[in-house]
C-alpha cells in the first residue's frame, strides 16, 4: 500500500512539474499580413522550422493573413491607433505611401543595422527601393528582373528571330507586323515606361528623394524611349494595352491566336500571368534576355514588381519578426526554397549558382532551363529610388501615354507636362 | 406692459407643458439627432475644417487656409473629373430615369402576364455586388472576344474598344451604371404608379384620352413627388459613382472616365492628402446642395409647402 502510494506521489509530482514546464513555455502569436497568399504560405513553412530550430522554448502561433487593400488597412490602423501586425509585406508601389512625412519611419524598424554585411550578398537595386533617408525598411521577397517571354513557333511562323538588340526589335517587329504578328506589348502604366526607363540608365527619384527626372540626362532618356515606343506602335512591332485590359484574358487570346509573339515583363510575369491563364500553352513558350540598346549604353535588364518585407515598431515581438523574415529572405537556404516553394527568383547573387535555381528545367518553357536568363543579369539589376511623389509621376504618365499612342500628345509635351506637375505638386507641399 | 401680460401665459403654459411631459419627447426625437450629429454633421463639421489644413492622415496638421480649395480649381484633372461626372448625372437623370419610368409603366401593364416574375429579373441587377458586375461588363466589353461586339463583328464592322477608347468609355459606363440602376428607379416608380387611383385613367379613357395622353396628363402630374425624389436620387448616386470607373477603367484612358469621387478617394487615400481630400469633398457638398435646391425649386415643392 505504501509502496502505491509512493508511485502515486512521485507520479503527481511528474506531472506537476511537466505541467510546470509547460507553463514555462513563454506564448508568442507573430502576425504578418500581406497582399499575397505565396508568401502566407512560404512564411508558414519557415516559421515552423525557424520556430523549432531556434525557438522551441516558445509556443508560437502564427497569424499569417492576406489582407485586401492592405495598405490601406494599415495606414487607417495608423490614423485610428489600432495595432499593426508585426510583419508586413509592403508592394513596392504602395512604399511611396509610407514615405510621406516620414510614416515609415515612425512605425516601421530602420532594418539598416540587422541587414548589416548581408547588404552586399542582395542584388542592391532590390533594396534601394525600401531607402527611405538612407534607411533600408524592407527585405525584398524576389528579383524581378526583366526578360522577353516568346514563343518560338509564332516567331518562326513570321520568319523572325528572337532579337537581341532594340533596333533588330524595331526591324523584327516591323517585318512580323506586316503578317498580323506583334512582337510584345506595351502599356499605359508608368510602371511599365518606367522599367524601359531604368534599362536605359534613367532615374526619376536621386538617392534623397529629389525629382531628377526633368534633369537634362533623364529628359534625354525618357525621350529615347519614348521614341523607340513610337517607332514599334507606328510599325506594330509593339501592341498597345491600357493598364486595365493589360492584366486580363485579353493578351493570351491575343498569344493564343497568334497575334503577339510575346511580352517583355518581369521573372513574375511567366508563373502569375501566363500559365494559370494559359495552362494549355505549356511547351510553346521559352525566355530570352530582354534587348539591349545598340550603342552599349544602359543595362542588360531591368525591374518591376517586389514586396519588401517590414517590422513594425510597436510590435512587442519586433526581434523575432526580424529574426523570422532573416531566415527566410536572408539565407541562401531561404532564397532557394522561396523560388522552389512559390516561384520568386531570389536575390542573393550567390543563390544563382544553385542547380536548383538554374538547372531547373521547367516544362511550360520546353525544358528550357530558365534560371540561367535571371542568372545572367542579376548583377545588373538596376539601382533605383523612391519618393512619396511617385504616384504623382505614376499618374502623369499614365494618363498621358493613351494620347501619346494614338498620336495625339508628341513626346516632348508627355515629358514636359510630367515634369510640370511633379514639380507643382512638390512645390505645393513646400 | 401689454407685451409682459401676453407673455407670461405663454411662458406658464410652456412651463406646465413641459412638467407634463417632462424631457420624454427630447428623449424620443434624441436619437435621430445624436445619430445626425455623429455620423453626417461631426464629419462633414471635420472635413471642413480639414479642408484648410494639411494633413497626411497620421501625422502633424499644418494649416493652408484656402490653398487646397485655390488647388482644386486650378486643377485641369479635376475639371476632368467634374466633367466626366456631369456626363454620368446628365445620362442618369435624362437616359436612364425616363427608361426606368417607361419600364415601371410597361410592368404596371395589367395585361402583363408573369409581371413578377418580370419586376423580380428587373431588381436582380440591384442586389448583385458591384465588383461583380464591374466584372463581368469587363468581359462583355472586351473588344475583340466581349458579347456587346459580337453583332458589329458579324456585321463586318470594326470591333469598338469600349473601355480603351476615349470617345466610347463613358458611353459603356454609362450602359453599367444603367443596368445597375435600372431596377431599384423601377421599383420607385413602380410603387408610385400603384398609388394612382385606376378611376382617373377611366375617366380619362372616356374622355377620350389616348394611351400617351393619359401618360402625359394622369400618370407624370401624379407622379411628379415620385420623379422629383427619384432625381434627386438618380443625382446622388451618379454624382458618386465611383465602383465602375475604378473597377473597369481605373479613370482612363488618359482620364476619360475618372469621376469626381474617385479623384477625391485617389488623392486622399493614395496620396495621403486628407485635407485636400476633404475640399474636394466639401466643393462636392455644396455642389450637390445646390443642385439639389435648383431642383426642389423647379418642381415647385417649396412653393406648395408655402401654401400650404
Amino acid at each position: 500500500m505504501l509502496r502505491i502510494s509512493k508511485t502515486l506521489f512521485a507520479l503527481l509530482i511528474a506531472l506537476m512539474l511537466m505541467a510546470g514546464m509547460v507553463n514555462a513555455q513563454e506564448d508568442v502569436t507573430l502576425t504578418l499580413w500581406t497582399h499575397d497568399g505565396l508568401y502566407v504560405e512560404f512564411f508558414s513553412a519557415r516559421a515552423e522550422e525557424w520556430a523549432a530550430e531556434y525557438h522551441p522554448d516558445i509556443n508560437f502561433t502564427f497569424d499569417f493573413q492576406v489582407v485586401t487593400d492592405v495598405d490601406t488597412v494599415v495606414l487607417s490602423n495608423l490614423a485610428a491607433g489600432e495595432p499593426l501586425p508585426d510583419i508586413l509585406g509592403i508592394e513596392q508601389g504602395q512604399f511611396p505611401r509610407y514615405m510621406r512625412d516620414g510614416i515609415i519611419d515612425q512605425a516601421f524598424v530602420n532594418l539598416t543595422d540587422l541587414i548589416g554585411d548581408k547588404y552586399d550578398e542582395i542584388a542592391e537595386g532590390r533594396w534601394t527601393l525600401y531607402n527611405y533617408e538612407g534607411g533600408i525598411y524592407g527585405v525584398d521577397s524576389g528579383l524581378s528582373t526583366v526578360a522577353y517571354f516568346y514563343q518560338p513557333a509564332v516567331l518562326e511562323s513570321v520568319g523572325a528571330e528572337v532579337p537581341t538588340t532594340w533596333s533588330e526589335f524595331l526591324e523584327t517587329g516591323a517585318a512580323a507586323a506586316e503578317q498580323g504578328t506583334s512582337l510584345a506589348f506595351i502599356s499605359d502604366d508608368a510602371s511599365m515606361f518606367q522599367m524601359y526607363f531604368l534599362q536605359r540608365g534613367g532615374q526619376v527619384f536621386d538617392v534623397d528623394g529629389n525629382f531628377v527626372f526633368g534633369e537634362e540626362a533623364n529628359r534625354e532618356i525618357a525621350l529615347e524611349v519614348l521614341d523607340l515606343w513610337r517607332q514599334g506602335v507606328d510599325s506594330g512591332a509593339f501592341e498597345t494595352f491600357l493598364t486595365g485590359e493589360m492584366w486580363t484574358a485579353t493578351p493570351i487570346e491575343e498569344y493564343q491566336s497568334g497575334q503577339l509573339a510575346g511580352s517583355i515583363m518581369a521573372d513574375w510575369y511567366g508563373d502569375y500571368i501566363i500559365k494559370p491563364q494559359a495552362e494549355d500553352m505549356a511547351g510553346e513558350w521559352r525566355i530570352a534576355p530582354m534587348p539591349v540598346w545598340d550603342d552599349g549604353e544602359g543595362l542588360g535588364t531591368s525591374v518591376w514588381g517586389g514586396t519588401g518585407f517590414a517590422v513594425s515598431k510597436d510590435s512587442p515581438n519586433a526581434e523575432l519578426a526580424w529574426e523570422l523574415i532573416d531566415y527566410g529572405f536572408l539565407t541562401y537556404e531561404g532564397q532557394v526554397l522561396r523560388y522552389e516553394e512559390i516561384g520568386y527568383y531570389p536575390t542573393m547573387i550567390s543563390a544563382f549558382e544553385d542547380d536548383r535555381v538554374v538547372g531547373f528545367e521547367d516544362p511550360f518553357y520546353g525544358g528550357q532551363p530558365i534560371g540561367e536568363i535571371w542568372a545572367e543579369t542579376v548583377t545588373e539589376v538596376p539601382v533605383w529610388y523612391q519618393s512619396p511623389y511617385r504616384a504623382v509621376w505614376n499618374d502623369a504618365i499614365t494618363e498621358r501615354m493613351p494620347l501619346f499612342f494614338d498620336g495625339s500628345m508628341d513626346a516632348q509635351t508627355l515629358i514636359d507636362e510630367v515634369i510640370f506637375i511633379v514639380e507643382d505638386e512638390i512645390a505645393f507641399d513646400s | 406692459m401689454a407685451s409682459t401680460t401676453v407673455a407670461e401665459p405663454i411662458a406658464t403654459q410652456s412651463r406646465s407643458r413641459f412638467s407634463r411631459y417632462g424631457c420624454a419627447p427630447y428623449v424620443f426625437i434624441s436619437p435621430f439627432f445624436l445619430l445626425f450629429g455623429l455620423f453626417f454633421l461631426f464629419p462633414s463639421l471635420s472635413a471642413l475644417i480639414l479642408g484648410l489644413f494639411r494633413w497626411n492622415g497620421i501625422g502633424e496638421i499644418t494649416w493652408v487656409g484656402l490653398a487646397n480649395y485655390e488647388r482644386i480649381f486650378n486643377d485641369s484633372v479635376f475639371w476632368q473629373a467634374a466633367g466626366n461626372t456631369l456626363t454620368y448625372t446628365a445620362a442618369s437623370v435624362f437616359i436612364i430615369m425616363p427608361l426606368a419610368l417607361v419600364l415601371a409603366v410597361l410592368l404596371n401593364a395589367k395585361t402583363l402576364r408573369f409581371a413578377t416574375v418580370w419586376r423580380a429579373m428587373y431588381f436582380t441587377p440591384v442586389v448583385v455586388s458591384t465588383v461583380a458586375t464591374s466584372l463581368v461588363f469587363q468581359i462583355l466589353l472586351n473588344e475583340n472576344s466581349g458579347l456587346v461586339n459580337a453583332p458589329l463583328i458579324a456585321l463586318g464592322f470594326d470591333p469598338i474598344d469600349w473601355l480603351g477608347d476615349r470617345a466610347f468609355v463613358k458611353t459603356a459606363l454609362i450602359m453599367v451604371i444603367g443596368w445597375r440602376s435600372l431596377g431599384l428607379l423601377t421599383i420607385y416608380f413602380l410603387a408610385g404608379l400603384q398609388s394612382i387611383p385606376g378611376e382617373l385613367y377611366e375617366a380619362a379613357e372616356i374622355d377620350g384620352a389616348g394611351t400617351i395622353q393619359r401618360f402625359f396628363n394622369v400618370t407624370v402630374p401624379l407622379l411628379r413627388p415620385i420623379i422629383l425624389f427619384v432625381s434627386i436620387i438618380v443625382m446622388l448616386q451618379a454624382i458618386q459613382v465611383f465602383d465602375e470607373p475604378r473597377i473597369l477603367t481605373e479613370g482612363g484612358p488618359a482620364n476619360a472616365s475618372l469621376s469626381i469621387v474617385q479623384y477625391l478617394y485617389e488623392r486622399g487615400f493614395e496620396r495621403l492628402r486628407f485635407g485636400f481630400a476633404s475640399s474636394v469633398g466639401t466643393v462636392l457638398f455644396a455642389v450637390v446642395f445646390v443642385i439639389s435646391f435648383i431642383q426642389l425649386r423647379f418642381f415647385g415643392t417649396f412653393g406648395e409647402d408655402e401654401g400650404s
